[in-house]
């Protein structure tokens, strides 16, 4: 299928109204990297969800659930495969345990970091879920800055138990000899949270527990510092947060 | 206080990174736990999505199972470049069930007329509004069907067969006896006109 044939299909693609044998045309279409196209999806997509917004909504039968769930469980080839989140943080070889205790100079904060190495990807992906699933969890955005602007991160935060999942993206590979280190900042003062490697799409995650003060925390920076880390941020910084955990006391 | 809550209804932050990408890449991961609270939170707008179309309760509880076995299956594919998460998710559910509604065991079952029917209901509610529903759908349908009445009756019919009927382009070039190419343009007209007026941000 060529360009013009693909853009003239976009909306009932994105409607779900295309004749089911051109479905695998146009994902390859845009598998190819059509700006124009994809461009065009975005458009047709998001209309069609503000369209189906107004739809009267109903409960489904909870029997659904249990039913995929059940289905899932069975799945056990997909579980052994690894996943697009690869994360590399280079603690994992040292982390017999599933958590690595860092003590920090300033004693009010201490900081632990888990590795997700695959082969430990099941304790920690339910770590991170319970963290998600937690009643109070609130989340903040993290900016690029520039000239990396493209760069982005969420930091998922349980303040009852005192914990923290940082995921950034699109973070540039780091020259050799270089690290990213997370600060994480109280009353001003930057407290590390550790140093980290980023895949080769940019991404990576770090999970923090035992986060204490967290009415005191400010914000998150991520900067790039010699490897190993730094006792205080010195190198250029690449994402940042902003007021994330103002205590409202 | 920049401080958002996990709990949103049928679509996600636009641009940002949400809760929605996070679920789908930890359910890419492979993940149970997280298909089980992104199911927990989009599954009403699923059914109802899914049941809206294909209006039977049977159906449409098939089709939201696998539209949620399809996620788990390709949570991976989910490329944030095209579009928010519920927009993906939104048009695989639409698509699992308008298939359904043409497919051969639907048309044996004698819903074809139903869908017609029904899908003419569908439309007609949101077309023409209630103004006494205060539910977030109400004013949600209420807010389209007077963006719907700005685009003129042409357009507004395309975009009733379109989406609200799940016609196919060819389906509707059929059914309206205009060439496929003018049904196409007038589709990408309709969609344009509809995104500014309801300021759909992309």
């Amino acid at each position: 299928m060529d360009h013009k044939e693909a853009y003239d299909l976009i909306e009932s693609y994105a409607f779900g109204t295309l004749e089911a044998e051109l479905y695998p045309a146009i994902q390859n279409h845009l598998d190819s990297g059509c700006d124009e196209c994809i461009s065009r999806l975005r458009e047709a997509s998001e209309l069609s969800l503000r369209l189906a917004q107004s739809i009267p909504m109903v409960d489904p039968p909870a029997r659904i659930e249990t039913r995929i769930m059940d289905k899932i469980r069975n799945d056990r080839q997909r579980i052994k495969s690894p996943g697009p989140l690869k994360i590399q943080l280079p603690y994992w070889a040292a982390a017999a345990a599933a958590v690595l205790i860092v003590a920090l100079g300033s004693g009010y904060v201490a900081l632990s970091f888990q590795n997700i190495k695959l082969e430990r990807r099941l304790v920690e992906t339910s770590d991170v879920t319970a963290l998600l699933n937690s009643p109070g969890m609130q989340f903040v955005d993290l900016q690029g800055v520039d000239p990396n602007p493209q760069a982005f991160g969420k930091v998922v935060i349980d303040p009852d138990k005192g914990a923290a999942v940082v995921y950034m993206y699109k973070l540039p590979q780091t020259p050799e000899g270089m690290e990213y280190q997370l600060w994480v900042m109280h009353e001003g003062k930057p407290t590390s949270a550790g140093v980290f490697t980023v895949t080769a799409d940019g991404n990576a995650m770090l999970a923090l527990n035992e986060l204490d003060d967290m009415g005191d925390i400010g914000s998150f920076l991520v900067t790039i510092e010699p490897a190993g880390g730094q006792t205080s941020p010195t190198g250029m910084m690449y994402l940042t947060g902003p007021n994330v955990f103002h205590s409202d006391n | 206080m920049e401080e958002k809550n996990l709990e949103k209804p049928g679509s996600d932050d636009s641009k940002e990174m949400g809760v929605d990408d996070i679920l789908l890449s930890l359910i890419g991961d492979g993940d149970p736990a997280a298909l089980s609270r992104f199911y927990k939170n989009k599954s009403r707008f699923i059914y109802s999505l899914v049941l809206n179309i294909v209006r039977n309760d049977t159906d449409a509880e098939e089709i939201t199972e696998d539209v949620f076995l399809k996620i788990w299956q390709n949570a991976r594919s989910f490329d944030r470049s095209r579009g928010v998460a519920m927009a993906w998710v939104a048009t695989i559910a639409r698509r699992l069930a308008i298939d359904r509604t043409r497919s051969k065991y639907y048309k044996d079952r004698g819903r074809e007329v139903d869908i017609e029917s029904h899908n003419a209901d569908n439309s007609e509610n949101v077309m023409v509004g209630d103004n006494a529903d205060t539910t977030t759908a109400g004013i949600e349908a209420r807010e389209i069907k007077e963006a719907l009445d700005q685009i003129g009756d042409t357009h507004r019919e395309l975009i009733r067969l379109s989406y609200f009927e799940g016609y196919s382009h060819s389906m509707i070039a059929e059914k309206l006896k205009t060439p496929l190419g003018t049904v196409k343009t007038r589709i990408r007209e309709a969609v344009v006109q509809l995104r500014g007026i309801l300021d759909v941000k992309v």
